[in-house]
């Protein structure tokens, strides 16, 4: 009489996939970072092409602001400094409720710090202004 | 008197499954992690302006300007001298036609050279820019 042989049993143990795959999560979860951009969006306009025609904007569709190298800004003729920022928010916004045609022009010295201009296109952008052009002498 | 034992049932949660739910999350997580393009960041967080009317940008859309204090140029990995600018932003505008522009400029550098980027960028159609900045702590 011929005795059987038993089969080895070939399955692979899986009980520990489940800790295995946790692992890898916890791993990913922990060290993942999330890099956000946030930023002051703006649409600039298309160059100006040569021979076409400039379109002009009444005054008082128009106000006007220079921030000088010594980070002083000129709104409108009248002298501001960084402590007057709001003052100049609530400026802008009563101009553009009044006049949604309202422009604003922010002309920026090339030597003044770029941290004075975000300052102010954040207080413009914080007021509802729409249209704001940029320039610099 | 008599007593009554009563079997305790047993509960048991059915945990089978976990090891198919462990690997469904790791294969949604590498699949849609994005990894970032920058190996360096030229302009550390702290050195941006603060602001507080900001709006987030989407990050398969954008292309970094990097503008360090001493005014050198970084787009995404590589520095490019500043009358190169445009030439670079054209490529880009070239692949991906929703091209944001972030830039990341350091607080203390010159508006100038903000100035002249700006004016390339208009050169080659390059429209939608974003000024990144730090959220306002009060």
């Amino acid at each position: 009489m011929i005795k059987r042989r038993r089969k080895a049993s070939s399955s692979i143990p899986t009980a520990s996939t489940a800790d295995i795959a946790f692992l890898l999560i916890i791993f990913f979860m922990s060290t993942t970072k999330f890099d956000t951009k946030i930023g002051l969006g703006l649409t600039l306009p298309p160059a100006a092409v040569e021979g076409a025609e400039k379109v002009k904007i009444a005054e008082k569709n128009m106000t006007r602001i220079f921030i000088n190298k010594d980070g002083q800004f000129l709104v409108n003729d009248q002298l501001m400094t960084q402590q007057d920022l709001p003052k100049l928010e609530d400026l802008v916004r009563k101009s553009v409720s009044e006049n949604p045609k309202m422009v604003i022009s922010l002309k920026t010295d090339r030597e003044a710090s770029y941290n004075n201009m975000i300052m102010v296109l954040d207080r413009l952008q914080k007021a509802g202004a729409v249209k704001i052009a940029l320039s610099t002498n | 008197m008599a007593k009554f034992l009563r079997k305790r049932k047993k509960f048991l949660i059915p945990d089978c499954s976990t090891s198919d739910i462990a690997f469904l999350l790791l294969l949604f997580f590498m699949v849609t992690t994005v990894f970032v393009k920058e190996k360096k960041f030229w302009v550390a967080m702290d050195r941006l302006p603060n602001a507080e009317s900001m709006t987030k940008i989407p990050r398969q859309h954008a292309a970094t300007i990097y503008i360090t204090k001493n005014e050198e140029i970084f787009i995404d990995d590589f520095m490019v001298p500043l009358e190169q600018v445009g030439v670079v932003e054209q490529q880009k505008l070239a692949m991906d036609f929703n091209l944001v522009t972030s830039f990341r400029t350091d607080r203390d550098s010159r508006y100038g050279v903000m100035s002249d980027i700006l004016k390339q960028m208009q050169d080659v159609g390059a429209y939608k820019v974003s000024f990144e900045a730090t959220r306002k702590r009060l």
